[in-house]
C-alpha cells in the first residue's frame, strides 16, 4: 500500500477534527467568547500573565509539548502493525486529544489562569493536588529511564553519534556563553550554532567512536546532573535553543522526502491482537500517547499558555492547533518506519533500539533528497538522540522541584538540590540497567494518560459545574482512565512481576511493578474523589440559586 | 539584548498590527500573503526565541523582587534581616549597649587624641 494512503487519512482527520468537530465544541459547548477579558489581560505582570500573539503562542506551545515521544511510541506500536498505530493516532487525536489540550487551557482561563494543581485542589478534593504530584513524578522518573535507554542504546550501537552528541552538549554551552555573557547577535550565534552541529554530523560519520553502554549511560546522568543543577541559561536554554534546527531540519527533510519518494508500506498493516508486550487493548493505547494524547500537555496548556491566551478565541487555534502539528509528527515517524524495512523479521530485529528503527525510517526518507546515505541516517539518529536527551535534561530538573514539594515536609533533605538530582540519577541508572525497557514503556504511558484522564476529569467537572454538555469531555474521560488502569494492571500483574519471578531482571521488573501498583491505588482514589465531586458540582448547577444567576 | 531577540512589544502586542502597505494590493491576493509569511514569522518567533525572551523577563522581575523586598519588605511582613538578627544579638550586647551609644554618639574632638 502506498504510503500517501496514510496522508490523505492525516487529512482528513485534520479537517474534519480541527475545522469541523473542535469548531463546533469550542463554541457550542466551551462557548468561546471574544469579548471576555482573558487572565492575560486582567492580571498582566509582564513575565507570566502577559497577552501573546497566537501565532507566537501556537510556536511556543508545539516546542513545549512536542519532544522524541511522538516518534518513539508508534515506531514501537509498529509491532501491532502500522493500522492500529494510524487508526488510534488519528481517532485518538480527533475524540480526545484536542479536546484534552483545548479544554486544560479553557478550565485554566475562566477559573483565573489557576495551574493544574490548584484547579485539582479546588475542583476535585486537597488530596486530588497531591495524587497529581505522584503521577507526575513517576511520570518524570519513567521518562528519563525510557528515553535513558534510547539514548544510551542508540549512542552505543552507532558509532557515528558520540562525536557529534559530544559537539552539540558543547556548542550548548558556547551559544550560552554568546548570548547571555558575551551579547553576541542572536543571528551570529545561530549560524556558528548550525555550522558546527551540521559538521560535527559529518565528520561523526568519518570519526567514528565506539562506547559501551554503561559509559554511554553514566555520560548521560552526569549532563542530567548539570542540566538540573546549573543555571538555565548556562546549559539547558541554549541547548534546547540549538537543537531545534537539527530536529525541525529533519522533520522538514523527512516529510520532503516522504513526497518525493512516496514509498510503499512494507510493514504488515496488521500482525496480532496480541503480541510480547501484551493485547492490542488497551496496551496500545498506552504505548502511543503523545501524537494522540498526552497529559502532559495539560500541565503546559495550564500553566504557561492559559495566561498568555490574548483572547479566548485563539485557545482552539494554539492547543488544539499545535496537538493537530504533534499528530502530524507522529504519522510522518508511522510512515517512516513502516517504510524503511524490508519485512516484520528486520523490523523486530532493532525493536528494542528505536534510534535504529528511526535512523533506518527517516535516513531512508531523506535519503530520496540525495543527501548521501551514510550522512541521512547519521542525521536522522542525532536528530532522535538530541530530542531525548533534551526531555532528559529537563526531566531532571522538574524531579528535583517534584520531590521537593511531594515530600520536602515530612523529609527535608529532599529539598537539597543535590541530593534530590542524585537520588533522581541513582534510581534512573538502576532502573535502565535492571528494567525490560518495553514495560517502563507502557507504565510511562500509563502514569502520562492518568494525567490526561485526571485533566479530563477536570473538564467534566467544569461543565457539569456550568451545566453544559459535558458528555464530550465524560466519554473520553472514561475510556482514558479504564483503558489506563487495565494496562497498568496488565503490566504489572501478567508481565512485569511474572518476569520477576522467573529470575529476569528481577529488580527491574518487581520495582515496575509496585510502581504500577501504587499509579493504580492513587488512580483508584482519584475515582473516588471525582466521583464525589461531580455529584457536588452536578447538584449545585441543578439547584434553584444556580439557575436564577446568570451564565 | 532582550530588544534585540524581540522579547517584547512586537511579539506580544497583540495581532493586529496590519503594515502600511497591506492596504494598496499592488497584485490580487498579496494581503493574504502577508498576513500568512507574517503569521510564520511570528509562529517561529515563539518556537525559536520566546523560551529565551521569557527566561530574560524573569531575571528582570527577579532582580526587582530582591530590590522591592529591601525597599518595602517590612511593609508586608517580611523584616529585615538585619534587624531579625540585631533581636538575636541582643542578650549578648546588651550589657555594653550604653557604653557602646556613648562612644557613637559623643563628640570627637583634638583633645581625644592628644593623649595618643
Amino acid at each position: 500500500m502506498n504510503s500517501l494512503w496514510v496522508l490523505l487519512w492525516w487529512v482528513v482527520i485534520v479537517i474534519l477534527g480541527y475545522w469541523v468537530y473542535s469548531r463546533h465544541v469550542a463554541k457550542n459547548i466551551f462557548e468561546v467568547d471574544g469579548g471576555r477579558a482573558t487572565p492575560a489581560k486582567m492580571y498582566m505582570d509582564g513575565v507570566d500573565f502577559m497577552p501573546a500573539n497566537k501565532n507566537v503562542l501556537f510556536g511556543f506551545q508545539l516546542n513545549s509539548i512536542a519532544g522524541a515521544a511522538p516518534i518513539i511510541g508508534p515506531i514501537v506500536a509498529l509491532q501491532w502493525g502500522w493500522l492500529p498505530a494510524v487508526l488510534w493516532l488519528g481517532l485518538g487525536v480527533f475524540f480526545i486529544g484536542w479536546l484534552h489540550d483545548f479544554s486544560s487551557a479553557m478550565v485554566s482561563i475562566r477559573n483565573d489562569g489557576d495551574t493544574f494543581g490548584a484547579l485539582s485542589y479546588k475542583l476535585i478534593s486537597p488530596r486530588a493536588r497531591k495524587i497529581l504530584l505522584t503521577f507526575v513524578y513517576f511520570y518524570l522518573l519513567l521518562i528519563a529511564t525510557a528515553f535513558g535507554h534510547v539514548i544510551t542504546s542508540g549512542v552505543s550501537k552507532n558509532s557515528a553519534l558520540p562525536f557529534p552528541m559530544l559537539v552539540i552538549i558543547g556548542v550548548a554551552f558556547l551559544v550560552g556563553y554568546m548570548i547571555y555573557k558575551a551579547k553576541v547577535n542572536i543571528l551570529v550565534t545561530t549560524v556558528i550554532a548550525i555550522v558546527l552541529i551540521f559538521l560535527s554530523i559529518y565528520l561523526g560519520t568519518v570519526w567514528k567512536i565506539s562506547l559501551s553502554y554503561t559509559t554511554v549511560l553514566i555520560c548521560v546522568l552526569i549532563f542530567g546532573y548539570f542540566s538540573s543543577i546549573l543555571p538555565v541559561w548556562q546549559f539547558i536554554q541554549p541547548y534546547n535553543y540549538a537543537s531545534v534546527y537539527v530536529v525541525y531540519f529533519g522533520i522538514i527533510a523527512g516529510i520532503l522526502g516522504l513526497l518525493i519518494g512516496h514509498k510503499p508500506m512494507t510493514l504488515p498493516a496488521f500482525t496480532n491482537w496480541s503480541i510480547g508486550m501484551g493485547p492490542l487493548w488497551p496496551i496500545l493505547f498506552l504505548t502511543i500517547a503523545c501524537g494522540s494524547i498526552s497529559g502532559w500537555h495539560s500541565l503546559v496548556s495550564s500553566t504557561a499558555t492559559s495566561r498568555q491566551i490574548e483572547n479566548e478565541l485563539d485557545t482552539r487555534p494554539v492547543t488544539g492547533g499545535a496537538m493537530f502539528a504533534e499528530f502530524t509528527i507522529a504519522i510522518i515517524a508511522v510512515i517512516v518506519c513502516a517504510t524503511a524495512f524490508a519485512d516484520k523479521a528486520a523490523y523486530l530485529k532493532s525493536v528494542g533500539n528505536p534510534v535504529g528503527i528511526f535512523t533506518s525510517g527517516l535516513g531512508s526518507a531523506i535519503t530520496s533528497l540525495g543527501l548521501p546515505a551514510s550522512y541521512a541516517s547519521s542525521l536522522a539518529g542525532a536528530m532522535l538522540v538530541i530530542l531525548a536527551l533534551t526531555i532528559v535534561n529537563l526531566v531532571f530538573r522538574f524531579m528535583k522541584v517534584a520531590s521537593a514539594e511531594l515530600m520536602g515536609d515530612a523529609l527535608p533533605i529532599a529539598k537539597n538540590p543535590h541530593i534530590a538530582t542524585i537520588v533522581a540519577l541513582v534510581i534512573t541508572y538502576i532502573l535502565v540497567k535492571t528494567g525490560t525497557w518495553l514495560y517502563v514503556w507502557v507504565l510511562f504511558g500509563g502514569a502520562n494518560q492518568l494525567m490526561a484522564a485526571l485533566a479530563l476529569l477536570l473538564a467534566t467537572l467544569f461543565l457539569a459545574q456550568k451545566a453544559k454538555n459535558y458528555k464530550v469531555a465524560i466519554y473520553p474521560m472514561y475510556f482514558m482512565y479504564i483503558t489506563t488502569v487495565c494496562g497498568l494492571f496488565y503490566t504489572a500483574f501478567f508481565k512485569a512481576l511474572p518476569a520477576a519471578f522467573r529470575g529476569q531482571k528481577v529488580f527491574g521488573n518487581a520495582f515496575a511493578a509496585a510502581v504500577a501498583v501504587l499509579l493504580i491505588i492513587c488512580a483508584l482514589i482519584l475515582a473516588y474523589d471525582g466521583i464525589k465531586a461531580f455529584s457536588k458540582h452536578k447538584a449545585a448547577a441543578a439547584s434553584p440559586e444556580a439557575q436564577k444567576a446568570p451564565a | 539584548l532582550s530588544e534585540k531577540i524581540d522579547t517584547g512589544g512586537d511579539i506580544r502586542s497583540g495581532e493586529n498590527r496590519d503594515s502600511p502597505g497591506m492596504s494598496s494590493s499592488s497584485f490580487p491576493g498579496k494581503t493574504v500573503l502577508l498576513k500568512f509569511l507574517r503569521g510564520l514569522r511570528d509562529f517561529f518567533r515563539g518556537l525559536l526565541f520566546y523560551n529565551i525572551g521569557q527566561h530574560f523577563s524573569e531575571q528582570k522581575r527577579c532582580s526587582e523582587n530582591v530590590f522591592m523586598l529591601g525597599v518595602v519588605g517590612p511593609l508586608i511582613g517580611i523584616p529585615h534581616l538585619f534587624q531579625y538578627y540585631s533581636l538575636r544579638l541582643l542578650p549578648y550586647y546588651v550589657r555594653d549597649f550604653q557604653a557602646w551609644k556613648k562612644r557613637m554618639v559623643k563628640e570627637h574632638d583634638f583633645f581625644d587624641k592628644v593623649s595618643d
